[in-house]
């Protein structure tokens, strides 16, 4: 490196001290001291500082949306993991007060019946190729005290009555099944009669047979349990006649009646351990 | 040609750091322990064997008018400072002759307060700058600098990998 060189390199190196020194005294000054120089100074810098503040704000204001998306991504994923986790949590609580509900309302049904009871989940059904329940199981058996032929009620009527017990398990004969028969009445007219199930695999129905010719039934008239026999309690609801007609040696009447019970949605049933005390109406 | 090309990647690469860092600062928001990113890479380039004094002291010159526009300072506040920083180092690299990650952090260590402390200074000029009292001025230059020299290894070897000329000692 020759003498003029390192005069220029020492020149140089001493304008890279003294430059921002200067500048950034102009800039430190207040704007009603500055002298020739200053503002001569920040005349210069002035446009270039602009134009390069501009450049500087774009890059910073992309950085800065960049960091804020990433806040956003964040805020969405722990939103979505909270929604997600209130969603189970909602229908966790749906169906337990769904559960809540029938419980209360076999506790009502319970109290109106007025005989000894337990209460029963249903653990299995048995479907029929076009979804109807044709058998169910429920979580009490023999040690439970449970026996075959007691009265199963739901609160919206008959649903049958035990067919077999084991241990801690028992299946219902339902009022639907052709194994089944119970004894009724007809809500207004009094009429009395026999059901049997028609154990159809397509729908709910059950045939009912009137002791008289004569009985005045119409369609939509509630059947309920007669009480005769003591199987059942009297007055509880079967369900509806939802025919009547057709004679059989033209000695009894017929029709048919469809359940009040919905099988496909019974979660909980109530099982009549006594025989009755004071039939109520159900 | 080559350490001319080779300033400008270490410029774009300290401005990357810059925006790596006022990113690093905005998630984490780690003050006091808030680190000075672009002060160890002037500390590198000042005390790399391979690089020029004058070419050391432009590419500081540069980085240090960055940080100016970026981070809103008035112009020539950090450009001075790490002008200043750079010449430091520059003669303190000349004076010892030990080198590693322990000279690295303790120089990033040393030279951080100062400089912060000069930072600091210039600062109190400012018309309306806003002072701050001594004990949170020393709690924030001690843990700004101890981050820094935490940091300075890693910055150290990022300017040795963007320009492995630096390492080369001048024939």
């Amino acid at each position: 490196m020759n003498y003029f060189q390192t005069i220029r390199d020492a020149a140089i190196l001493l304008a890279l001290l003294i430059v921002p020194a200067v500048f950034l005294r102009a800039n430190l000054r207040d704007p009603s001291e500055l002298s020739w120089l200053d503002r001569a100074l920040l005349q210069v810098s002035g446009p270039v500082q602009y134009v390069a503040e501009w450049a500087a704000d774009g890059v910073t204001s992309i950085v800065e949306d960049y960091v804020y998306l990433l806040d956003v991504k964040s805020d969405n994923d722990h939103l979505r993991a909270e929604n997600d986790r209130l969603q189970r949590e909602m229908r966790v609580l749906r169906s337990d007060v769904q559960r809540v509900r029938e419980l209360e309302s076999l506790l009502g049904l319970r109290e109106r019946l007025a005989t000894e009871s337990m209460t029963a989940r249903v653990i299995a059904k048995d479907i029929s190729p076009s979804f109807r329940v044709v058998r169910l199981a429920i979580d009490r058996g023999e040690q439970a005290g449970v026996h075959a032929g007691m009265p199963v009620v739901a609160n919206q009527g008959l649903v049958g009555q035990i067919r077999r017990v084991s241990g801690r398990f028992a299946d219902v004969l339902l009022t639907i099944d052709p194994e089944s028969r119970v004894d009724v009445v007809v809500g207004e007219s009094r009429a009395r009669g026999r059901i049997e199930g028609l154990g159809e695999r397509g729908r709910y129905r059950c045939r009912i047979q009137f002791d008289r010719m004569d009985d005045r039934v119409a369609v939509g008239d509630e059947v309920f349990t007669s009480g005769l026999g003591k199987k059942f309690p009297a007055s509880i609801l079967i369900g509806y006649i939802s025919k009547v007609g057709g004679q059989e040696l033209g000695l009894q009447q017929q029709g048919e009646v469809t359940p009040a019970v919905d099988f496909t949605r019974l979660d909980e049933v109530l099982i009549l351990t006594s025989g009755p005390k004071d039939p109520g109406a159900l | 040609m080559q350490g001319a090309r080779g300033s400008i990647i270490i410029v774009l690469v300290a401005f990357a750091i810059l925006l790596l860092q006022s990113v690093f600062s905005r998630l984490l928001a780690p003050y006091p322990f808030s680190p000075y990113f672009g002060l160890p890479f002037v500390f590198a380039l000042a005390t790399a064997p391979g690089i020029r004094l004058l070419r050391g002291a432009l590419t500081a010159f540069a980085i240090g008018y960055l940080y100016d526009l970026f981070t809103g300072n008035p112009l020539g506040l950090h450009t001075f400072v790490f002008v200043v920083g750079y010449f430091t180092a520059w003669l303190l690299g000349y004076l010892l002759s030990f080198r590693g990650i322990v000279f690295e952090m303790v120089l990033s260590f040393v030279l951080t307060v100062l400089l912060g402390g000069l930072l600091e200074l210039i600062r109190g000029f400012t018309p309306g700058g806003i002072a701050r009292s001594g004990g949170t001025l020393a709690l924030a230059l001690f843990a700004s600098a101890f981050a820094t020299a935490l940091l300075a290894p890693i910055l150290f070897a990022l300017v040795r990998w963007v320009d492995p000329e630096s390492e080369r000692a001048p024939t």
